[in-house]
């Protein structure tokens, strides 16, 4: 017998009617790349999700361009994939929709690959920004992080002309940089208080009259252009250089020059160099300065982490802070901190 | 008016007596309604719990008969469980539900949404949360599209064809039949 065919009407659940307090309990339970898709329903939609999600102080906006476009929140050390940015030509043929995105009517598929809602623009620069303005807004932050490619740092820019300030700039290791110019440009225009270049470069030659910003951390990790002078003029709370061509006699240059009072701000320096006994460094170069910690404590930061730091030789500055220096086994490099950036004691 | 005695038969001192929307009247034992917080904060002001008090009977206007049915449905299930904590051990984040609860919940949403809103009337926070969990496992991995058909939202998505270029904002789109959102989503009196 064959049965017989029901038809079933989809029975509505009008959530939008609900109490606020109710709203905000099921939005509760949604993570936040479910309610991108609510919130792409409707303009109404889009201003119930923004004011109902609930908000983590610790919600953190990313803009990645270094593979495909896409805008992340990070939430607690938790990734969430948000909408992702592609050319208007790569369509698939399996279902899609239209949503508008910030007066734009483009067309979105769920991406498997990518793990995401993917938006499809004919102009991709101008509906990553659109997208990241969305983003943006729907969760009430600014963007936190901009990780960049070489043909990509008009992000940071952009991220950088829209609001007050920017946190990290990333430009990964996959990266190559040729031109001079283009490495001047990341290390003289970005404003991110945290800037980590990690891109290869060969022929990068910087003038030691570069002028650093003031930064809380710059990382570098192909430092062979850097040289002491550019150490000196880096203004930053933390700095790490590796793959340099600094030799131990820098090093003694640029803690003369702490002593003296300069590179006021610095509390965390990791620098590549060839093998230095610290202790004997410290007796040699700076015996009155010398002094040897009892103990072991700890330095931590949002972008070091936790550095422990061993039992050691340091330096006493004349206003009582204490350059602490060791040999980092992990970093198999030297590291620098001062007593006024320990964390425990 | 008829009169519907759940399955347990609560004595007269034990029990209070209260009136859906359409006039049916449930006697419900005073320890079901210790899990509805506004029903527990009722009898607490009215010394209904005391055997030497006039117990009227407790109109409740938002809610029918058919949900009261399936109200005292759950607080007898729930008769034994321990108070609800929202952050103690039985409070869940996940998308799976008891074999019980699945099948006291697979009912329409239309029918689910009048559940919410009296759940939310009766402040019973473990059926409340449960019917918001559920609701959110039904949004879940979902299009814009699929969440506008099951949510009753009308698109504001031109349609005119795709441009990739700003189009004109139309300020006056809003869905149909969608009051404004309460503020201030304090039940009626009962």
């Amino acid at each position: 017998m064959i049965p017989k065919k029901v038809s079933r009407m989809i029975s509505v659940f009008p959530l939008f009617r609900l109490p606020q307090v109710v709203l905000f309990e099921v939005f509760r339970f949604l993570e936040p790349n479910d309610l991108i898709p609510i919130a792409l329903c409707s303009q109404r939609a889009f201003n119930l999700v923004r004011i109902n999600w609930k908000k983590s102080t610790k919600a953190a906006i990313w803009m990645d361009s270094r593979l495909y476009f896409g805008s992340h929140l990070k939430v607690n050390d938790i990734f969430y994939n948000l909408l992702t940015v592609s050319r208007i030509e790569d369509v698939p043929e399996y279902y899609w929709e239209f949503v508008q995105i910030k007066g734009s009517k483009v067309p979105i598929g769920y991406s498997r690959k990518r793990n995401s809602f993917e938006t499809y623009w004919n102009d991709v620069c101008y509906g990553f920004k659109a997208v990241m303005e969305f983003v943006t807004e729907l969760f009430s932050c600014d963007i936190h992080t901009v990780m960049f490619g070489k043909n990509t740092f008009w992000c940071v820019e952009w991220a950088q002309s829209r609001q007050k300030s920017l946190m990290n700039a990333h430009i990964y290791q996959n990266q190559w940089i040729r031109e001079n110019s283009e490495y001047c440009k990341i290390i003289t225009s970005c404003t991110a208080e945290n800037l980590m270049i990690h891109a290869y470069q060969i022929d990068v030659m910087l003038s030691t009259e570069t002028v650093f910003r003031t930064r809380n951390h710059l990382s570098i990790y192909f430092g062979r252009w850097v040289q002491i002078q550019h150490l000196i003029n880096m203004d930053c709370v933390e700095i790490e250089v590796k793959k340099s061509y600094l030799k131990q006699s820098d090093v003694t240059l640029f803690l003369k020059n702490w002593l003296n009072g300069g590179n006021s701000r610095l509390k965390y320096l990791s620098i590549s160099t060839q093998y230095i006994d610290i202790d004997l460094f410290c007796q040699e170069e700076f015996p009155e300065n010398m002094v040897r910690s009892d103990r072991e404590m700890e330095y931590e930061s949002e972008r070091i982490g936790k550095c422990k730091v061993p039992i050691c030789s340091g330096l006493k500055r004349k206003d009582g802070v204490i350059a602490f220096i060791f040999w980092n086994p992990q970093e198999h490099q030297p590291t620098v901190i001062m007593s006024n950036g320990i964390t425990t004691l | 008016m008829s009169c519907e005695e759940p399955t347990t038969s609560p004595t007269p001192e034990n029990n209070i007596t209260v009136v859906s929307s359409d006039g049916k009247e449930f006697l419900l034992d005073l320890k079901l309604t210790e899990q509805s917080e506004t029903l527990a904060r009722l009898i607490s002001n009215f010394e209904y719990d005391r055997t030497d008090v006039k117990k009227d009977p407790v109109p409740l206007g938002n809610i029918t008969s058919a949900q009261m049915q399936k109200i005292i449905e759950w607080l007898q299930h729930h008769r034994y469980y321990p108070k609800w904590e929202q952050n103690d051990i039985h409070y869940s984040t996940s998308f799976t539900f008891e074999t019980w609860v699945e099948e006291y919940l697979n009912i329409p949403n239309n029918e689910m949404f009048e559940l919410l809103n009296a759940a939310n009337y009766l402040n019973i926070p473990r059926l409340f949360s449960t019917i918001c969990r559920i609701m959110a496992s039904r949004i879940t991995g979902k299009s814009a599209e699929q969440i506008r058909t099951v949510l009753n939202i009308k698109t504001d998505v031109k349609n005119d064809v795709y441009t990739g270029i700003p189009i004109q904002e139309d300020s006056s789109s809003s869905e149909d039949g969608m009051s404004e959102i309460s503020l201030s989503p304090s039940p009626p009196p009962i």
